[in-house]
């Protein structure tokens, strides 16, 4: 049977809006729920009254949570769902089932894509032009974060609405997970670029020789390998930061 | 100097900044290297909010929020440290870089605190959804949407409360050690200025997860680094 649409642009357009407000009452409880209800209640309102409406709701008020780009296009598909539901095509529990079955693989690709890869990467790309002392830089970050980023969340809440259950299909075609694996290695290239970047023009302005610099790479290799291993990044700076104290005491006791 | 002014602007781009980190959009301007030009401009020296943000931006990025886990909060220790810096700077012999580099040491501790605020919140929103839920009982649906948005000022409380202790603690951390840095033998601040940001890029590449991170990192610094040495 077709579907017969009663959500119109305006309802969708206000849908996607409030997913970007998705994390506002988020708590330990239940986390996104009460977000997740508040972004798709425009929508709910039109496909249900009265009773249907109440029990709909609550409904949508049971555990949820999940990166909050990659729930616009969960959003999307819930919406659908409801669509369908509401004109009785699919049974009432299929959306709270889609809902649990999609949240942790979508907060995993996300927390690994976005929170992992890209914004470091967009972070390492901008420091180093904040300290050449390119002001833009910030508008760099902005940009190589939030191009991907927002055009993911409006371009996935949309093809959510217009599959449904086949977003799954569309989620695993982005391969995001495959996608981050690659842009981490060039993360990695970036941040060995803009340390080597620091470290010449560092010495330059010390006037030391620059073969001083290659001593750079071990201690720093090192020194992420404590991080790794557990030690704090404000003890590190703190060490750092003494270090050069310490260092600048001795040089000019010894007239160095 | 400190005026009520820019302590209300420091206020005001630490609620835009705090709501942007959890509450609402996510579009990273709660990023330091957002935040800190941001109220370093409004402050009126945008360059230095553009180096503590440079300077703190690798610091913690590895630091995610997964799940339920809260990192420290690197938006309000950008914001006050930038205010800090900005505010306070006792002006020569005190270095302005050294100085940044003190206030940023001097607030970073306090960057945890803000993780007990942020649960705070957390915890105070507990109690939103099961007065949504008796809303519901009642069919009134515009109460729903109110509380849900009611979460977002607590979150806001938080990172205001965060801007204050960062704030208290860092005039304290920067009253006893200025007096330290102006008696120093010579400027640190070119070395510091090139082992800060180093330090960070160290603690993000301690914390990306790629199998050969440190082939491709010693690679790439041999090879940049080579260039520049040959170009001059």
């Amino acid at each position: 049977m077709a579907l017969s649409r009663k959500i119109t642009g305006w309802i969708l357009w206000r849908v996607a809006l409030r997913g970007w407000f998705l994390q506002a009452s988020w708590n330990f409880g239940r986390m996104q729920n009460l977000g997740f209800l508040f972004a798709l209640f425009p929508g709910l309102r039109v496909l249900y009254q009265g009773a249907d409406l109440q029990r709909v709701c609550r409904r949508h008020l049971d555990y949820f949570n999940t990166h909050p780009v990659l729930a616009l296009p969960v959003l999307g598909a819930s919406l659908h769902l409801e669509e369908r539901i509401s004109q009785g095509q699919a049974p009432e529990m299929e959306v709270a089932e889609f809902k649990s079955v999609l949240a942790g693989p979508c907060a995993a690709m996300g927390d690994s894509f976005f929170w992992g890869t890209l914004r470091p990467l967009a972070a390492s790309i901008a420091v180093g032009l904040a300290l050449a002392g390119f002001w833009w830089s910030v508008a760099v970050f902005l940009l190589l974060y939030n191009a991907p980023s927002c055009g993911l969340r409006i371009y996935g809440f949309w093809q959510g609405y217009r599959r449904g259950y086949r977003i799954v299909d569309k989620l695993h075609r982005w391969g995001l997970s495959d996608l981050a694996y690659r842009l981490r290695a060039i993360l990695v290239m970036v941040l060995g670029g803009v340390s080597a970047w620091i470290t010449f023009s560092g010495l330059e302005s010390v006037r030391q020789p620059g073969h001083w610099g290659w001593l750079v790479v071990p201690v720093m290799v090192m020194v992420g390998w404590l991080v790794r291993r557990g030690l704090s990044s404000l003890a590190m700076l703190t060490g750092v930061v003494l270090l050069v104290w310490i260092g600048s005491h001795v040089c000019a006791s010894v007239g160095f | 100097m400190t005026t009520g002014s820019s302590l209300c602007t420091a206020a005001a781009v630490s609620l835009l900044a705090g709501l942007d980190r959890t509450a609402v959009l996510q579009l990273m301007i709660s990023r330091p290297i957002v935040a800190a030009p941001l109220a370093g401009w409004l402050l009126g020296n945008a360059a230095i909010g553009l180096e503590i943000g440079a300077f703190l931006e690798l610091l913690w990025l590895g630091r995610i929020p997964v799940g339920a886990s809260i990192p420290p909060d690197d938006t309000q220790v950008a914001i006050g440290c930038t205010f800090l810096a900005i505010t306070q700077y006792p002006g020569p012999p005190v270095p302005a870089t050294a100085f940044s580099i003190l206030c940023l040491l001097a607030a970073l501790p306090f960057g945890r605190i803000g993780g007990f605020f942020d649960r705070l919140a957390r915890r105070r929103n507990e109690c939103l959804w099961m007065r949504a839920q008796q809303a519901l009982d009642e069919q009134r649906y515009g109460v729903v949407n109110w509380l849900h948005l009611q979460g977002a000022l607590h979150f806001g409380m938080a990172s205001l409360l965060t801007l204050g202790v960062v704030l208290l603690g860092g005039f304290v951390g920067i009253s006893v050690f200025t007096p330290v840095l102006a008696s120093g033998p010579t400027d640190i601040s070119p070395w510091l200025r090139m082992a800060v940001p180093l330090a960070g890029i160290a603690a993000c590449l301690g914390t990306v997860n790629f199998r050969k991170s440190v082939c491709f990192y010693v690679l790439s610094f041999m090879v940049v680094y080579s260039l520049l040495l040959v170009s001059g």
